[in-house]
């Protein structure tokens, strides 16, 4: 699968890529673009997206993360319900954290747990999902 | 998504030109036309009539306007 880049202003274009996210087999109406970003342990989103996603605040847990600039309270989702929409294919998510100024991050976790190819050029990212193996 | 190498880059600047930024704005799947915008995505996804979907056909995309001006570093 071969995403191109998307130009966000000034020239700069980044790695995002349109997602789809499902909850307790609700799908939101909507993509959202989220960042590759393997420097995220997990995947993070703006806070005012839980609630449309489907999450109740007695299913955030708050917490404490490390960030650029230092450490921001987060809201870590307890469920393992959500799945993530990538290329036309539902993968879990292995977390979830929301925070309130943070862009969508597609963290290392789920990249590396389904693709077995992540590869990046100065306009294109292409995934490759990882093949089943032998049951 | 595009499956083909080199397809062509989305631009979200011409398309969000004179969003504040923090607003959310709904945009087609292609990424060329607002279908609405507002200042939270509840009020973007009522705005635009948009229900929760169990297709997996190609949906609306959700963006908050960020401003141009900063470097990303996440």
């Amino acid at each position: 699968m071969k995403f191109p880049w998307v130009e966000c202003g000034g020239g700069v274009t980044r790695p995002l890529l349109p997602v789809g996210f499902r909850k307790d087999g609700r799908v939101l109406g909507v993509d959202t673009l989220i960042l590759v970003d393997t420097g995220a342990d997990g995947t993070m989103l703006p806070l005012s997206l839980a609630p449309v996603i489907g999450f109740a605040a007695s299913e955030l847990k708050q917490a404490t993360s490390s960030a650029i600039g230092g450490r921001v309270a987060t809201w870590t989702a307890q469920t393992t319900n959500v799945r993530i929409e990538i290329g036309g294919h539902w993968l879990p998510l292995p977390t979830l954290s929301f925070a309130e100024e943070s862009p969508p991050l597609l963290g290392r976790d789920v990249i590396f747990a389904n693709f077995d190819l992540l590869r990046m050029t100065a306009n294109e990212t292409e995934l490759r999902l990882r093949k089943p193996g032998p049951r | 998504m595009d499956e083909t190498p080199n397809a062509q880059t989305p631009s979200l600047t011409s398309v969000l030109a004179g969003q504040p930024v923090g607003t959310w704005v709904i945009l087609d799947p292609g990424m060329t036309t607002i279908l609405s915008t507002a200042q939270t995505p509840e009020e973007a996804l009522r705005k635009a009539a948009i229900e929760p979907d169990s297709a997996n056909g190609k949906r609306p995309v959700m963006v908050q306007v960020s401003d141009p001006s900063l470097t990303c570093f996440y």
